[in-house]
C-alpha cells in the first residue's frame, strides 16, 4: 500500500499536467484548431493530422488540446459557483436555524425538483445558449446537495462548546461564521467537489448535445463528442478521442479527490491500523488452517 | 428482527416491481394477418393522422396511406386528379366544379358521395376556427377561402366559389389539409380512402395498420402494416440492419446512409427534394453593400458545403427553385462562380479592407461583423458554420447564432439579423408563387427587405397570370433576377431518402415531395 | 403525530409545487417565441404576421401573464391541465400514459444499479489501496466518464445488430425494450453509487462499535454483513431517492436512442414546440412524482432507523 501522501502527491502531478496541457496547448498543438479546409473533412488519423479531422476539416487533435482550456475551465467555475452558492447557503441554513432554515431548505426542494432539463432550456431561450449560461443553469438546479450537506456539518458542530464559548464572548456572527464554521466544512466539500468534477463535465457535454451549451465557435470536449455522434461507425475517432480526454481529466480530477480525502479526514488513521489487523487475522488464519490440515 | 422488517420490505419492493414490468409486457405481437407484413420505420412526428389537428398530423395521415386527397402530385409536383377524376372551371377562375370519381369508398365501406367530400372539407374549416368551439391548429385558411361549397350527388360533383379568382385549386386540393375523410366517424377515428386503414394507434410507440379492402385504386400489397417510431437516426439504421424494420424513410446521419448505399442488401432511394436551403440577407445591414453580397457569393464553395460538409444530404444549386421542378433551372446563368481569388480582389479594389491590422476587413470605419442566425434541423447549422469558415478566409468575420426554431423566428421578424439560414418547402401547394412572394417587397419586410422594381413588376404579372406556359417564364425571369442581385444565398435541395431490404421490397421509391412515403407502389417480393 | 407530520409535509409539497409551476410559467413566459411559430416549423413557410397574431389571440397567449397563470392554476386544482397545443390531446392523458413506462424504466435501471454497484462498493471498501480496490474505481471511473448516448449506442449496436439478442426497435412496450435503455442508464449511475457506497461503507468500517465487535472475537464477515452494511444502508436509501429522481428527469437521450417514449422524450419534444400547457404539466408532475417518493424515503426512514423512532 503506498503512502497516502505519496499517493496524493502523484495525483496532484497528473492533475497539474493536464492543466500545463491547457496553458501550453498553443505549443503543444500542431495546427491552427480552427482552420478549416472543408476538402479535407473527415480523414483517418495520419501523420499530419494525429487524430484525424472532424467535419468541417479541422484537425482533431489540435482541437482536443485546445479544448482541455474550455473544458477544465467551464468545468472549474460551475463546481466553483456550485460550491460557494451551496456551501453558502447551507451553512447560513444550518447556523441561522428556524425561518431562514426552513425557508432556504423548501427553496432548495424546489430547485431539485425542477426538472433541471426545462430551466436550462428556459434560460438558454431567454438569454441564448452558451457555455455561461449552461453553467448558470446547472448550478442553479445543483447546489442544493452541496447545501444540504454543509447545514449538517454545521449542524454538527453547531452546538459544541467551543462554538458557544465563542458566541458568549462576543464574536461577530460574521466572524464565527468564517473562522469556524467555514474551516469545518470547507474541506467534505472540496472532497466533494474533486469528485463532482467528471459529472459537471459530463453534464455540460450533456447540454452541448441539446445545442444550449457550448455552440460551434467553442472548443470544448463535451460539444465535439457530440459532433461525432452521427459518425459513430465511419469516424469513430471524432469520439474516440474527445471522450478519452474527458475520461482521463475524470480520473484524474476523482483519484485526487480520494486522496485528498484520505489525507483530510482524521478518521482515516483507524483504516491503516484496521487493514493491518485484518491481514494479520487472515495470515493467521491461513497458518491455523494449514497446521490442521497437516 | 429489524433485518427481517428490511428483508421482507425489500422482497415486497421486488415482487411488487417484477409483477408491474412482467404484467406490462406480455402482449405478444398480435400479427393476425398470415398474409404479407411490413415493418416500416419512421420519425414520430404526430400521434394523430386527423388532417384538423395541425400540420403534421395532416401530413402523417397522407404519409402512411391512410388518406388521400381530391388531387394529388406527381413526381414534377404537378397536381394530377385523384379522387376528383375530371374539373372544370368558371372564366373567371371562381367556380370550380369537381367531378367525384364513382365507386371510391371509405376504408369502412361507406361510399365517398359529393356530400361526403364537401362534409369533409367543411369539418376542416370548423374544426380549426376557434370561434365555432374548434380545437384544431391546422391552417386552411392560409391556403383557400372559399364563398360557399355545394355538393351536387346526382351529378356526383362538388362546386367550390372561391372568395377571390384561384388558378391553383388542384395545388391545393393536394395540401394534406384537405385529405377526405369520413365525417361520420371523425370523433372515434380517421378513415380515409388511402390503400391502408389504421387499426390500432400506440401513441407514441407505432400504428398498426390493415389493408383496406375497398381501395379504389388497385391491389394493396400488404396485408398488414407496422408504423414503429423511431426518432433516432442511428437507432433507425441499425433496426434495418438488424432486421427488426424492413424500410425506413430518410436516414438523416450521413455515416449510415453512406454504409448502406454502399451495400448491396439494401436499395437507397434519394431524390432531391422541393425544399430549398437558403440564407435570407437583410438589406438594412452591412449587407446592403452590393459589392460585399457578390464577394460573398464567390468566396462560398457549395459544391463541397452539399457534397462533403453535410455528406451529401442536399443537392447544390444556384436558384431558390430547386432544380428538380419544371422551371427551367437549366437555363439559369450564374455570374458568381466559386472563386476565392476574385472574391478577395473583389474586395480590394472596392476599398473594403483591413486598416487596423486585426485581420477583419471593415466597411465605413467599422468592422464587418455579419450576425448569421440560424436553427438546428436538415443541417443547416452545418451550413452556417461552414460559410462562417469560408468567410474568415476572406477577412470576413461572422458570429454564428444558432437558437430553436422559435426564437430564430422571432429574431427574422424583428429583423435582428444578417444572415438567416433555413429550409423552406417550396412548393406546398405544387406553384411557387407563395415562395417568390418572400422577394415582393410588400411581403419582404419579413424576409430582409429585398426591393427591386423589375421584380415587384413582374411578380405582380405572376399573380394575375392564369396560363401556366406564362407563368413558368415570369417565374423564370424571377429566378434568374434574385441570382443577378445576390439576393439570397442559396445553397441547394435537401434529398429525401428511403431505404428498404433489397430481398425483401420492391417499389421503395420516394416521392420528390415528402407528403408520400407508404405507397401501393411498394410491394413484398415473390408473392 | 405521525398524522400531523404527514399533513405538514402535504402542505409543504403544496406550497413546492405552487412556487415550482409559477417559476416555470415565468421563464416560459419571458422566453422569446411561442407556440404559434412553431407549429409552422414542419413547412418552413411562415405565414403573416396577422395570421399568426390571430392565432394568439385565439389561444390566449396574448393576455397578462397573472390572468394566464391563474386561469391554468385554477383549473388544474380541477384536474384539467390543458390541451396539448401539439398533438391536440387533454395533456393529463398523455402525461399519465407514459407514467408507468417511465416508473417501470426507472425501478429496472435503480434494481439494476443496486444490484452492480453494492458488490463493487463493497469490495472496494473492504480492499482499501490494494488491487482490488483499483479495479473497481477503475470500473466506476470508466461509467462515470463515458457519455449515457455513447453506451447507448454501442450496447444497441453490439447486442441488437451483431448479436441480435434484442430486438433494436420493438412495438411490445414489456420487458425486453426495458432491458437495454434500463442498463444504459444503470451503467452509468452505477459509478457513482458505488462510490458513495465505499464512502458509506468507510464510515461504518471507522466507528468505534466495529472494532469493538472485532476485538470480542466476532468474525469480520458477521461483523461486515450483520452490522456494517445494514447501517451503511440508510444514507444510501437517501441516495437511491435522489438518483430516482434524476432518473424521473434525465432519461430523455436514452429514451430517444432506444425509441423507449417515456416522460423524458415528452419533455423535449414539448419544449422544443413551446406547447405550454404539456411543459407546464410535465414540470408539475415530475416535480409531485419526485416529492412524493422523497416523503415514502422519509417515511421508511422512521421505520428502518430504531434511533429516529425512539426520537419522534
Amino acid at each position: 500500500m503506498i503512502n497516502k501522501k505519496l499517493q496524493f502527491i502523484i495525483f496532484l502531478i497528473f492533475v497539474l499536467s493536464i492543466v500545463t496541457v491547457a496553458i501550453l496547448a498553443p505549443y503543444i498543438a500542431t495546427h491552427d484548431p480552427n482552420e478549416a479546409v472543408l476538402t479535407e473533412a473527415t480523414k483517418a488519423p495520419s501523420k499530419e493530422h494525429f487524430f484525424g479531422t472532424d467535419r468541417m476539416g479541422r484537425d482533431l487533435f489540435s482541437r482536443v488540446i485546445y479544448g482541455t482550456r474550455t473544458s477544465l475551465y467551464s468545468t472549474l467555475i460551475l463546481v466553483l459557483s456550485i460550491l460557494i452558492l451551496g456551501g453558502g447557503l447551507g451553512i447560513i441554513a444550518g447556523y441561522a436555524g428556524g425561518a431562514t432554515d426552513t425557508v432556504i431548505m423548501r427553496f432548495a426542494d424546489m430547485m431539485v425538483s425542477f426538472p433541471g432539463m426545462a430551466l436550462a432550456i428556459a434560460i438558454a431561450g431567454v438569454m441564448g445558449p452558451s457555455i455561461t449560461n449552461a453553467v448558470i443553469s446547472i448550478t442553479m438546479v445543483s447546489w442544493t446537495k452541496y447545501a444540504r450537506l454543509a447545514r449538517s456539518l454545521v449542524l454538527k458542530i453547531k452546538h459544541e462548546d467551543y462554538i458557544k464559548a465563542a458566541f458568549m464572548s462576543g464574536t461577530k456572527t460574521y466572524n464565527i461564521l468564517l473562522r469556524y464554521m467555514l474551516p469545518s466544512v470547507l474541506p467534505t466539500l472540496i472532497i466533494t467537489a474533486a469528485t463532482d468534477m467528471g459529472g459537471m463535465m459530463l453534464e455540460l457535454a450533456g447540454f452541448s448535445f441539446l445545442g444550449l451549451g457550448a455552440q460551434s465557435t467553442s472548443i470544448e470536449w463535451g460539444y465535439m463528442l457530440n459532433e461525432g455522434r452521427a459518425y459513430i461507425e465511419s469516424a469513430s475517432w471524432l469520439m474516440i478521442y474527445p471522450g478519452l480526454a474527458i475520461f482521463i481529466t475524470v480520473v484524474a480530477f476523482n483519484l485526487l479527490g480520494d486522496s485528498l480525502r484520505d489525507i483530510l479526514d482524521p478518521q482515516n488513521d483507524d483504516q491503516i491500523l484496521k487493514s493491518k489487523r485484518k491481514r494479520v487475522l487472515q495470515t493467521e488464519r491461513k497458518q491455523v488452517k494449514r497446521e490442521s490440515l497437516a | 428482527m429489524r433485518k427481517n422488517y428490511k428483508f421482507i420490505a425489500l422482497l415486497l419492493l421486488i415482487s411488487i416491481c417484477s409483477s408491474i414490468l412482467i404484467a406490462c409486457g406480455d402482449k405478444k405481437n398480435k400479427n393476425s394477418a398470415n398474409g404479407p407484413h411490413l415493418n416500416f420505420g419512421v420519425y414520430n412526428y404526430s400521434d394523430s393522422l386527423d388532417p384538423a389537428t395541425n400540420t403534421n398530423s395532416s401530413w402523417c395521415g397522407v404519409r402512411y396511406g391512410v388518406t388521400e386527397g381530391l388531387f394529388k402530385f406527381s413526381d414534377e409536383v404537378i397536381a394530377e386528379p385523384n379522387i376528383a377524376d375530371t374539373y372544370t372551371v368558371s372564366e373567371d377562375y371562381k367556380v370550380w366544379t369537381l367531378h367525384i370519381r364513382e365507386g371510391v369508398k371509405f376504408s369502412n365501406g361507406n361510399d365517398v358521395t359529393p356530400t361526403a367530400v364537401k362534409d369533409s372539407i367543411e369539418r376542416l374549416y370548423n374544426q380549426t376556427d376557434a370561434s365555432r368551439g374548434g380545437t384544431g391548429n391546422s391552417n386552411p385558411d392560409g391556403y383557400l377561402i372559399y364563398e360557399t361549397i355545394t355538393a351536387d350527388d346526382d351529378e356526383g360533383t362538388v362546386t367550390i366559389t372561391c372568395t377571390s379568382p384561384t388558378s391553383n385549386i388542384p395545388g391545393i386540393l393536394a395540401y394534406p389539409y384537405f385529405s377526405i375523410i369520413d365525417v361520420s366517424v371523425a370523433d372515434k377515428e380517421i378513415v380515409g380512402t388511402g390503400p391502408y386503414k389504421v387499426a390500432k394507434i400506440n401513441n407514441g410507440v407505432s400504428i398498426e395498420l390493415l389493408s383496406n379492402e375497398y381501395y379504389w385504386n388497385g391491389e394493396v400489397p400488404y396485408d398488414s402494416v407496422t408504423i414503429m417510431f423511431i426518432d433516432d437516426s442511428s437507432t433507425k439504421a441499425m433496426a434495418l440492419k438488424s432486421g427488426d424494420i424492413d424500410i425506413a424513410e430518410n436516414i438523416t446521419t450521413a455515416s449510415d446512409l453512406r454504409t448502406l448505399s454502399e451495400d448491396e442488401n439494401y436499395y437507397v432511394s434519394i431524390a432531391p427534394g422541393v425544399r430549398t436551403g437558403n440564407s435570407y440577407i437583410n438589406y438594412e445591414g452591412v449587407l446592403g453593400n452590393e459589392t460585399l453580397r457578390q464577394a460573398i457569393m464567390m468566396a462560398l464553395d457549395k459544391d463541397t458545403m452539399c457534397d462533403i460538409t453535410v455528406a451529401g444530404m442536399y443537392t447544390s444549386g444556384i436558384s431558390v427553385l430547386p432544380s428538380s421542378l419544371s422551371y427551367n433551372y437549366d437555363k439559369l446563368t450564374n455570374p458568381y462562380e466559386f472563386n476565392k481569388q476574385a472574391a478577395i480582389e473583389l474586395l480590394d479594389d472596392a476599398g473594403i479592407v483591413d486598416t487596423d491590422g486585426d485581420g477583419w476587413r471593415e466597411i465605413d470605419g467599422k468592422n464587418i461583423d455579419i450576425n448569421s442566425v440560424t436553427f438546428t434541423s436538415r443541417n443547416l447549422n452545418e451550413f452556417a458554420e461552414a460559410v462562417a469558415l469560408q468567410l474568415a478566409e476572406i477577412g470576413i468575420k461572422v458570429t454564428v447564432n444558432i437558437r430553436d426554431y422559435d426564437t430564430a423566428l422571432a429574431l427574422l421578424n424583428a429583423g435582428e439579423f444578417d444572415l438567416w439560414t433555413c429550409n423552406t418547402l417550396t412548393v406546398g401547394v405544387g406553384d411557387p408563387q407563395d415562395y417568390l412572394g418572400n422577394w415582393y417587397s410588400a411581403n419582404s419586410q419579413n424576409y430582409g427587405y429585398y426591393s427591386s422594381e423589375k421584380y415587384d413588376e413582374l411578380y405582380e404579372e405572376l399573380m394575375l397570370e392564369l396560363d401556366n406556359d406564362k407563368r413558368k417564364d415570369i417565374i423564370t425571369q424571377l429566378q434568374q433576377i434574385l441570382i443577378n442581385d445576390a439576393a439570397t444565398i442559396v445553397y441547394g435541395y435537401y434529398n429525401s431518402s428511403m431505404i428498404s431490404r433489397a430481398e425483401k421490397i420492391t417499389g421503395a421509391d420516394i416521392a420528390t415531395i415528402d407528403y408520400y412515403w407508404l405507397t401501393s407502389k411498394i410491394k413484398p417480393i415473390g408473392e | 403525530m405521525l398524522r400531523r407530520e404527514l399533513y405538514k409535509r402535504f402542505l409543504q409539497i403544496a406550497i413546492v409545487l405552487v412556487g415550482i409551476s409559477f417559476m416555470s410559467f415565468l421563464l416560459i413566459y419571458l422566453a422569446p417565441g411561442d407556440p404559434v411559430r412553431a407549429m409552422f416549423a414542419v413547412t418552413g413557410n411562415i405565414p403573416a404576421e396577422e395570421v399568426m397574431e390571430e392565432m394568439r389571440e385565439e389561444m390566449g397567449l396574448n393576455k397578462p401573464f397573472l390572468i394566464q397563470y391563474s386561469t391554468w392554476l385554477s383549473k388544474c386544482l380541477r384536474g384539467d391541465f390543458g390541451i396539448s397545443y401539439s398533438q391536440g390531446r387533454p395533456v393529463s392523458q398523455m402525461l399519465s400514459e407514459r407514467v408507468m413506462p417511465t416508473l417501470n424504466l426507472s425501478l429496472l435501471s435503480l434494481i439494476m444499479m443496486v444490484i452492480i454497484a453494492i458488490p463493487i462498493g463493497v469490495i472496494s471498501a473492504i480492499n482499501k489501496n490494494e488491487i482490488a480496490d483499483y479495479i473497481c474505481r477503475g470500473l466506476t471511473f470508466i461509467s462515470i466518464s463515458m457519455p449515457n448516448f455513447w453506451v447507448g449506442l454501442l450496447l444497441l449496436y453490439f447486442v441488437g445488430v451483431k448479436l441480435k439478442l434484442l430486438p433494436v426497435v420493438s412495438t411490445d412496450m414489456g420487458f425486453k425494450k426495458l432491458i437495454l435503455p434500463a442498463f444504459t442508464l444503470a451503467f452509468a449511475m452505477a459509478g457513482k453509487y458505488a462510490r458513495q457506497v465505499r464512502g458509506a461503507i468507510l464510515e461504518e468500517m471507522n466507528k468505534d462499535y466495529v472494532s469493538g465487535a472485532l476485538a470480542r472475537g466476532i468474525s469480520e464477515t458477521e461483523v461486515l454483513w450483520k452490522h456494517i452494511i445494514p447501517n451503511a444502508m440508510l444514507p444510501l436509501l437517501t441516495m437511491l431517492g435522489l438518483s430516482l429522481g434524476s432518473l424521473l428527469g434525465g432519461t430523455a437521450v436514452v429514451e430517444i436512442i432506444f425509441s423507449y417514449p417515456a416522460l423524458g422524450s415528452l419533455a423535449i419534444a414539448a419544449i422544443t414546440s413551446m406547447d405550454y400547457p404539456l411543459i407546464q404539466g410535465y414540470i408539475l408532475w415530475i416535480a409531485l412524482i419526485y416529492m412524493l417518493v422523497n416523503l415514502a424515503v422519509d417515511i421508511s426512514y422512521r421505520y428502518l432507523d430504531p434511533r429516529l423512532k425512539k426520537g419522534a
